[in-house]
């Protein structure tokens, strides 16, 4: 597919959240203690906490070594596993760290909250986790394998806002006819999409996913997630930001073919 | 005898395919406390942490399809209430406060009763509201303050019947149960 000139743009997006994530092979000196160490470097910035559960690894695979036989099973493991938040005194901001993962998030907090865009996102996320290497370099827990990239934008389209209803999808999604072969079905109380896209070269995929939620203000929406993940190049922070590049054209692009022209006006698309 | 307590990490682990992904689901992870006597007896206690295994996404939403029929009326029938204009009992009172919606929310969805009625809801003058049910000869009423705090009052054939403070969201549970047992329903018949 060729791409090129200035990805879409809008005036008022519906992007609520965006994060970047780098996954790696599992630092094996990384334990409890450097959750602390690593906060008392970026505790000015970030001044609360809070510890999660940790993610389980995700991969993109191609070729022959597509098929995984699954497994499932209870491991005791000596350490307790854990992912701790890392929160920007603004409340916009998070950083997220367990011993294989770290991963930079914006966030929306009010409604009149612009939209913080992938070049100011870019160097936020190189900054963090430059510093984060840093740390583990100067604590010796080793530098960072980097196995794979993955980006987010998360997106809540309100009803009412542009749509009324399930009957009306065909004005949010593009390739949603809205019409029946033979005109037995009514419109839908309700639909979930899934869709996934491989990107040029094996380089990653692009996961499309749209499910009905309702909001914390009790607002009904619909979440539209585009997740780009795949493998850098290499494991330098150049290679990182490259493969960042390239998902971040993916979810635009992905975004604005997959959403309809009827929504765009909404939105003010500006390209 | 040596007595340490230590802890060991559980962890439930999946792995799946979705196409060519490959997801390694922590479902859980629990912090377990275990005795170790002698080098040789364990005794592990209950769980101290469990959760879900979570996403890297910060902002909350509910999935419709996690909610029953009942809880998605009354979240309409809330978010009606929450946009109300301010002054809109005409004596000046401002709409439900985000600390009155967000208890509101709690309330709707984190009792885990399928088969239920959706609430009447009801704005409270001073930034309030207030969820009402009614089955057979029983009634509840949860009136949410302004600053997130819940009061209950229970009625039978619109006598009072019990009043108090909600702390725990497992009190409401009680409550929604006592409506709908089959006591409510027989008087009613």
């Amino acid at each position: 597919m060729a791409v090129s000139g200035r990805t879409p743009d809008y005036e008022i997006p519906p992007v609520v959240e965006t994060y970047l994530s780098v996954q790696f092979t599992p630092l094996a000196q990384f334990s409890i203690p450097h959750f602390g160490l690593y906060w008392t470097k970026i505790r000015e910035n970030y001044p609360a906490f809070q510890v999660q559960s940790p993610l389980g690894p995700v991969i993109e695979q191609f070729g022959a070594g597509q098929f995984v036989q699954p497994k499932l099973g209870v491991e005791l493991v000596p350490v307790p596993e854990v992912r701790c938040w890392f929160i920007a005194k603004s409340g916009a901001m998070l950083t997220q760290v367990q011993r294989d993962r770290f991963i930079h998030n914006w966030r929306k907090l009010k409604p009149e909250d612009v939209y913080v865009h992938y070049d100011k996102i870019k160097p936020s996320f190189s900054d963090e986790w430059k510093n984060f290497c840093e740390f583990l370099d100067e604590t010796g827990l080793g530098k960072p394998e980097v196995n794979q990239c993955e980006m987010t934008y998360v997106n809540h389209i309100e009803l009412g806002q542009g749509w009324k209803s399930y009957g009306e999808l065909n004005k949010v999604i593009a390739c949603w006819s809205g019409t029946f072969s033979d005109n037995f079905l009514p419109a839908p109380e309700s639909v979930n999409i899934g869709a996934r896209y491989i990107l040029p070269d094996n380089k990653g995929r692009l996961h499309i996913e749209m499910q009905p939620a309702i909001t914390q203000n009790a607002k009904e929406i619909l979440q539209l997630n585009l997740t780009a993940r795949g493998k850098p190049e290499s494991s330098n922070l150049e290679s990182i930001l490259e493969w960042f590049d390239l998902g971040h054209e993916w979810i635009v692009r992905g975004f604005t073919d997959f959403t309809a022209k009827e929504m765009h006006n909404f939105w003010g698309r500006k390209i | 005898m040596n007595e340490l307590q230590q802890f060991a990490s559980a962890r439930y682990t999946g792995t799946v395919m979705y196409g060519g992904t490959v997801v390694v689901e922590n479902v859980s992870s629990c912090f377990i406390t275990a005795t170790v006597t002698s080098g040789s007896v364990l005794t592990y206690t209950s769980p101290i942490v469990s959760n879900l295994g979570g996403y890297a996404q910060w902002s909350v939403v509910i999935p419709t399809r996690a909610l029953s029929q009942w809880q998605i009326q009354g979240i309409k029938r809330l978010n009606e209430v929450l946009s109300l204009p301010k002054n809109w009992d005409s004596y000046g009172s401002c709409p439900p406060t985000h600390a009155a919606a967000n208890t509101a929310m709690d309330l709707l969805t984190g009792i885990d009763i399928d088969y239920f009625v959706a609430p009447r809801v009801v704005p409270v003058s001073g930034g309030g509201l207030q969820l009402e049910w009614e089955i057979g000869v029983r009634a509840l009423e949860l009136e949410i303050l302004n600053d997130g705090s819940v009061e209950y009052l229970t009625t039978e054939r619109r006598e009072p019947h019990e009043e108090g403070r909600i702390r725990m969201l497992n009190e409401v549970r009680s409550l929604f149960l006592w409506l709908i047992s089959p006591g409510s329903i027989q008087m009613a018949a």
